[in-house]
């Protein structure tokens, strides 16, 4: 078990938890997003370029990497969430190639050669980001706001009729989720020491929404708790690391078969878990939460 | 200048057979089939192994790749959409996404993730206009894509296939009522969709000479872009969308720079979406935004 006691594979394991939670505060709104890593990307892209080419602290980088993607999430949002469900999801894919696109083009940072120079990440960093971005979503999610995102998230048209305004806490979801996983991203990137804009293109954004599906889009901890397991998995079983992505993808697809609500449920918090047992309740509705 | 458009038309021919192949299934399904690049990219990898391996030539080959491409689609129908629950939108997207990250991660496994070298296996004079040239491979992935584009055009409007289809497409319990088979069609169509996958997957390999096991998760992505862009499940819109989306592509890699192609069909995504939200082609069928 030398993978348990390594440092970095719990480097990975925070960073991993962040981003998931990022992507997770957007898909509690009910809007999928396949382009994720690119919120990542921008992230860790501004934050290095303000590392290494600026000499900002770390910290100091982060939190404008953060502002600055949740800014650029919101802006993409406005446009964007004018569409919903499969065709939302599929602009949020096109966000990820455009974004790879812009970088690879962007001389600044290197472009295709990708971008070094960065460092400074340390476990307890990575860890009290995680824990911070941990009770942060815990403590939206039971604030007013949380709650009218899981409204949206069940029907933008009742929500409506209760008042909330659907379009703005759609693009706010958004916007949190993009800064969140920026917070990631920057951490991912001083922990790589290197990036190139290929790092950030639509294979991790599978990746990170692999982690909140199978973990359980539900609840936050689904999110934590899918990419704590993906992160072991493949370290902890030997001779699986070469294999680790088809690993996940049998996962993936034997999941949506069988539980597609992912390991971890609402109700999987509240009660014990009943193998087999119905997942509906009286009138036939599947509540998320 | 007509050279570029020339190249525009062959680049987009192929884009079309792709972009048809997600189309196909949507119109059926009202389902997003995230495994259509994967099962493009085996196409590629199919051919080249009877060509490089079997010594097979080429116009078999072609017929041989869509026949094993159709076979991982009818694998995909019983995997990814039969057992799947239907009660979150996503789901069965999500598992042709697993699905296709099962399949490319595989060949990356077992044939390493370089590209492999396609073998032209065409013997033919280049054609020569004036000026302009269209080189022989050129030729046949147009005349291949156009064969294949009448034949389904001929299927879907002409055959009684054709006609189970559209009316699966329009409405389901109407269908099953008039006694249309449903799980056949839907199992056929799926195979008439990874089939042309296969092919398109065949013709990019030819003319790009070579084939990459990402090339699923790149070109073939583009056939989705491609297909919102004509008209979510028409199947005229993926045509005209592809030619269009390869002659931008073209003209942008001539005038701005190769770098920036793979941004076309995204940005002309955002912005079909923007300003006609239907699809530039839409059809007075085609399905709702949600």
């Amino acid at each position: 078990m030398d993978a348990l006691t390594s440092e970095s594979i719990w480097m990975v394991v925070g960073i991993n938890i962040i981003v998931a939670l990022g992507l997770y505060v957007t898909v509690s709104t009910g809007q999928f997003s396949l382009g994720h890593a690119a919120f990542m990307g921008i992230g860790a892209y501004v934050s290095s370029a303000m590392t290494v080419k600026m000499g900002v602290p770390l910290i100091g980088a982060m939190v404008i990497a953060a502002l600055f993607t949740g800014l650029f999430g919101a802006l993409f949002g406005l446009p964007a969430l004018r569409t919903k469900g499969i065709y939302l999801t599929i602009l949020t894919l096109g966000l990820g190639e455009l974004v790879r696109v812009f970088f690879s083009s962007f001389e600044y940072t290197g472009g295709v050669a990708g971008f070094g120079g960065m460092s400074g990440t340390t476990l307890p960093l990575v860890f009290g980001v995680a824990v911070f971005c941990i009770v942060f979503v815990y403590w939206l999610m039971r604030s007013l706001f949380g709650q009218a995102f899981l409204a949206v998230g069940q029907d933008e048209l009742v929500a409506e009729t209760l008042g909330i305004n659907a379009t703005a806490i759609k693009v706010i979801a958004f916007s949190l989720g993009a800064a969140i996983s920026a917070l990631g991203g920057a951490l991912y990137a001083h922990f790589m020491f290197f990036i190139e804009p290929t790092h950030f293109s639509y294979s991790h954004s599978v990746l990170i929404l692999l982690f909140v599906i199978f973990g359980g889009i539900e609840t936050m901890w689904g999110a934590v708790i899918g990419a704590v397991i993906l992160t072991f998995l493949p370290e902890v079983v030997r001779g699986l690391a070469e294999w680790r992505l088809v690993l996940y993808g049998a996962v993936m697809v034997v999941l949506m078969a069988v539980r597609a609500e992912g390991l971890i449920s609402k109700r999987t918090l509240t009660r014990p878990i009943i193998p087999f047992a119905k997942k509906t309740d009286p009138i036939g509705r599947n509540w998320p939460i | 200048m007509d050279q570029q458009i020339i190249n525009g038309i062959l680049l987009g021919s192929t884009y079309s057979l792709i972009a048809i192949g997600y189309s196909l299934v949507f119109g059926l399904l009202k389902l997003i089939n995230l495994a259509q690049g994967e099962i493009f990219m085996v196409g590629g990898f199919l051919g080249l192994m009877f060509i490089k391996v079997f010594h097979v030539p080429f116009f078999l080959a072609v017929l041989l790749a869509m026949a094993g491409a159709g076979l991982m689609g009818l694998l995909l129908e019983l995997i990814c959409f039969r057992p799947v629950q239907r009660h979150y939108f996503l789901a069965p997207a999500l598992s042709t996404l697993g699905f296709g990250i099962v399949v490319r991660e595989s060949i990356v496994n077992l044939l390493g993730s370089e590209p492999q070298v396609f073998p032209s296996g065409v013997n033919l004079p280049d054609l020569h206009f004036g000026d302009l040239m269209i080189s022989s491979v050129q030729m046949v992935v147009l005349g291949l894509s156009i064969l294949l584009l009448v034949a389904l055009i001929f299927l879907i409007q002409k055959t009684e296939l054709g006609y189970s289809i559209r009316a699966l497409s329009e409405n389901t319990v109407a269908a099953r009522l008039l006694g249309v088979r449903v799980n056949r069609t839907t199992m056929i169509t799926f195979f008439i969709s990874a089939a042309l996958a296969g092919a398109a997957g065949m013709l990019i390999g030819l003319r790009i000479e070579k084939i990459s096991p990402f090339i699923g998760a790149t070109l073939g992505m583009k056939g989705l872009a491609i297909m919102i862009i004509g008209g979510l499940g028409n199947i005229k819109g993926a045509m005209l969308g592809g030619l269009l989306v390869g002659l931008i592509e073209v003209l942008t890699s001539a005038y701005l720079g190769a770098v920036y192609t793979d941004a076309v069909p995204w940005g002309l995504l955002f912005l079909v979406l923007v300003f006609w939200p239907e699809g530039i082609f839409s059809s007075k069928n085609s399905a709702d935004r949600v």
